[in-house]
């Protein structure tokens, strides 16, 4: 279909150039092929579902067509024209705009000023009355011409917010519009606000591609859908070719439930173990919650169990994780431990009670990078390692040497910077830094391997094993089903802040997983197939 | 908010690895060097410098020379250490020392009735406990160390100038003991020896206590810091206690160069304090900087400014040169990168 498309101008007066038409995208990221030959085409006025597990290339498309990355291969046509998107500003300059799951507007600004923010065109004396009027007929495109410009921003709901973000965009002559899971944060009666918003921008003429999870949405939504798997096209349908069923089983693809099954095995001879612990050994987790993200979440943990939370973003299962790692203060956390409530609030309460937390973002919020691994294996342990307050450099370093060991941390000095190290190798630091048999209770590890390659990642999989032969309990959340079907014991599904079910790993499989997180089971639906 | 500056700069990405790849590209000059790096760069280019023009310079390349150069630096060495202390824990920096060492020296001569040791604890304790509020308020609350310490610093002024009546304080009748730091030992000013010995203490503490470490760790990242259950809030509070005492430190010190104390005793010496620790390649941001390093650079400005006065430059020359200095070094921190950018 795309042969027809390669001549550059092609006749503006056909009714059916595509607004964009990307062919053959091939991209690497050192060692990883990220796509493969991937091709996309929009049509004016069309919204446009884009589907695919993490790491099937949504992200790095997103990011070609934005101009934030460049393709090694491949040639993109938007409006017929043959372009080249060195930067972010070009693909803006060209008319496609990105909304984000984090906003770039501006609470305390009015409407208006949000629409303005950082307008070219923007002259020195505004007129005020002639602006308004402006910006009044941009929201009208998005169905919201009723709100005055004068309003301030923080005053309106975050779908409405959501709004004027796209209408900024709108402003700037945006043609397609991507959104990258943009409900993510809303409630289901707020993404319908902004599902009708979509629905009215698209009948202007203009286009929306939708990146998402939640599978329910893009089939409800969306007028084609592509799916991506492993950087590769799967297919590209109709929506009215398809169904969620079938739609679930091209992400996962054929062999994605054969290779879990062999997973199964590996899991099967480890998951009696958790019940001949005695009751007076496990971890009541009698109720977290932390609205609106997580309205409730409970659970008995024995010693040595691995619970996989399930869920793709926005499930509450990041929440969970925070919460009782005393990283969330305004949570509502009620944990009893050997018979004693916690009191969770920051997170040494948790440490001291043998609590570990490991964030999903290593570099924000867990390593030191400008320190050396060294400090970084040992640094947050040197009470233990430390006499009247000095510091006992030898018995520290020995430690750090034998904790970089059974991390498997290869090729690095101990004493060079942290951020010297590859991905995988710093988040094994960082779980390293938590291991400790006498002292730890209960790991949480909030997307364990996320950016992480596959070699570190069974790695990250056989420490996490590990620590559970020694009787440490672990939760950790993935978004990723492979990874869950390979380590949990017991699987939680999650979505949007509730939870859907509770699984022992040998119930499920990817397709069934992968169909409770994205939503056609729920508890407040009606149960439809799969 | 000292810790929310630098969270955004280090976004992780996503699976793709794409925001690694992006990262490349902001690499630092200076890649893949240890963090000392630039200090060492910066105390070794304005060292150079000295030795060229000072060569040139009759009179400079002196024993004698070298001896006056350490006892001018040895003032604001010691405020320069304090410095370092709150740099490198991450909350920016304190404008208030130089205050806070004047109110020292104005409680210090008037205590020397009750005897030198006594008058020492008193004076010392002051600046301690100043300096534990203004901690308390950046630890506890997160306040803006900028804020705070201008406020704390208009209040110890404000307050001394109330209670002296806006006079000079003067030792009691015939006490001469103060002057102790005056003296020469071997050849050199107590002074001297008090500065290196300051440094000498807080080098140990920042590279051998687990506090030094912890504040070391803090200061690199403070969400991680807390994140891993570090005491947070009382690291920070150390940080200033260790400010305090060498404000004190550097209070006795000025008294006993002036034989008398007012409130604004210390001058500029807060900036210059700043710069030394600056020069020495500490960064406002955290966790960047030694002890080591800020006294070598408290002897670079004092030799720079000693070099300038023997070529007979006037003060505005002066001046120009310091800033100068400052600004290679600040550039020097700049463009060896903050390493949390890499990720190769």
């Amino acid at each position: 279909m795309s042969d027809g498309l390669t001549e550059g101008q092609v006749a503006p007066a056909e009714g059916d150039v595509p607004l964009l038409a990307a062919r053959d995208l091939w991209k690497a990221f050192g060692a990883t092929q990220a796509l493969r030959g991937v091709s996309l085409t929009i049509a004016p006025g069309e919204i446009h579902g884009l589907c695919g597990q993490n790491g099937a290339g949504k992200s790095t498309l997103v990011k070609i067509l934005t101009g934030l990355v460049r393709p090694d291969q491949g040639a993109i046509s938007f409006q017929g024209r043959e372009v080249r998107f060195a930067r972010p500003a070009d693909a803006q300059a060209a008319g496609i705009a990105v909304v984000d799951q984090e906003l770039s507007v501006v609470p305390a600004l009015t409407v208006a000023e949000n629409v303005r923010l950082g307008a070219q065109d923007t002259p020195f004396f505004v007129r005020k009355r002639k602006a308004d009027a402006n910006v009044t007929a941009i929201l009208e495109r998005v169905g919201i011409g009723d709100i005055r410009p004068d309003t301030r921003l923080e005053t309106l709901s975050m779908p409405l917010r959501q709004l004027v973000e796209i209408a900024r965009l709108l402003d700037r002559n945006a043609q397609l519009l991507i959104l990258d899971e943009p409900t993510a944060s809303l409630s289901r009666g707020d993404s319908l606000i902004v599902f009708a918003a979509l629905r009215e921008l698209v009948s202007r003429g203009h286009s929306v591609l939708y990146v998402s999870h939640r599978l329910d949405e893009v089939l409800d939504l969306c007028d084609k859908i592509t799916v991506l798997r492993d950087g590769q096209l799967v297919a590209m349908h109709e929506i009215a070719e398809i169904n969620h069923q079938k739609l679930v089983r091209l992400i996962v693809g054929e062999d994605g439930t054969r290779a879990m099954a062999e997973g199964a095995a590996n899991a099967a001879h480890r998951s009696n173990r958790a019940t001949h612990a005695g009751h007076e050994r496990e971890i009541v987790i009698e109720r977290v919650s932390l609205p609106p993200a997580l309205t409730s979440f409970s659970y008995r943990i024995q010693p040595g169990e691995v619970v996989g939370l399930a869920g793709q973003v926005g499930s509450g299962a990041t929440e969970i994780l925070r919460s009782l790692g005393g990283l969330e203060p305004d949570a509502l956390v009620d944990v009893t431990c050997d018979g004693k409530a916690l009191r969770l609030r920051k997170p040494a309460d948790a440490i001291a009670a043998g609590i570990y937390f490991v964030s999903n973002d290593r570099q924000t919020e867990g390593l030191f990078l400008s320190r050396s691994i060294e400090t970084n294996l040992v640094g947050t342990r040197l009470r233990l390692l430390s006499k009247l307050g000095f510091v006992r450099t030898g018995k520290a370093r020995r430690l750090a040497a034998s904790l970089a060991e059974r991390v498997v941390v290869r090729g690095a000095r101990l004493s060079a910077d942290a951020a010297d190290l590859s991905g995988g190798n710093q988040q094994k630091v960082f779980i390293g830094r938590t291991l400790d048999a006498s002292r730890n209770r209960l790991l949480l590890l909030d997307e364990p391997t996320r950016g992480v390659d596959v070699g570190g990642r069974a790695e990250i999989h056989n420490l996490i094993r590990n620590a559970c032969a020694e009787g440490t309990s672990v939760v950790f959340s993935s978004g990723e089903s492979d990874e869950v079907l390979a380590l949990a014991d017991t699987i939680i599904t999650l979505k949007a802040g509730e939870v859907v079910a509770v699984h022992a790993r040998a119930e499920m499989t990817e397709e069934s997983l992968l169909a409770e997180t994205t939503g056609t089971v729920g508890p407040a639906e009606v149960s439809v197939g799969v | 908010m000292a810790s929310r500056s630098d969270a955004p700069a280090l976004a992780a990405d996503d699976v793709t690895g794409a925001g690694m790849h992006a990262a490349e590209h902001r690499r630092p000059l200076l890649r893949g060097g240890p963090a000392y790096l630039p200090g060492v760069l910066a105390v070794t280019v304005g060292l150079t410098i000295l030795l060229v023009f000072g060569a040139i310079t009759p009179g400079f390349l002196t024993v004698a020379n070298g001896k006056a150069i350490l006892l001018s630096a040895s003032i604001v060495g010691v405020l320069a250490i304090g410095e370092t202390f709150v740099m490198i824990s991450g909350s920016l920096f304190s404008l208030s020392i130089a205050q806070i060492a004047a109110a020292t020296a104005m409680i210090y001569l008037p205590a020397l009735r009750y005897g030198i040791g006594a008058a020492i604890l008193i004076a010392l304790a002051l600046a301690v406990a100043l300096n534990a509020v203004q901690g308390s308020m950046i630890g506890w609350w997160r306040a803006n160390p900028i804020i705070v310490t201008i406020a704390i610093g208009s209040l110890t002024e404000g307050g001394a100038m109330v209670i002296s009546g806006n006079r000079n304080i003067y030792p009691p009748e015939g006490n001469t003991k103060f002057m102790f730091i005056l003296k020469n030992v071997g050849g050199i000013s107590v002074s001297t020896y008090l500065f290196l010995f300051v440094g000498l203490v807080a080098a140990i503490v920042m590279s051998r206590t687990r506090f030094g470490m912890q504040l070391y760790m803090m200061g690199d990242n403070r969400r991680a810091a807390r994140a891993a259950g570090l005491p947070v809030a009382n690291l920070t509070i150390g940080a200033f206690v260790a400010a305090g005492l060498c404000a004190g430190v550097a209070g006795l010190m000025l008294a006993a160069i002036s034989g008398q104390a007012q409130s604004s005793l210390a001058g500029n010496s807060t900036y210059d304090a700043i710069a030394a620790a600056l020069v020495g390649g500490s960064a406002v941001t955290g966790g960047r900087g030694s002890i080591g390093r800020t006294v070598l650079g408290a002897i670079v400005i004092a030799a720079v400014t000693d070099l300038a006065l023997q070529r007979g430059y006037n003060e505005g020359a002066q001046l120009v040169v310091k800033g100068v200095l400052v600004f290679v070094a600040v550039l020097l921190v700049r463009f060896a990168g903050r390493s949390g950018t890499r990720t190769a």
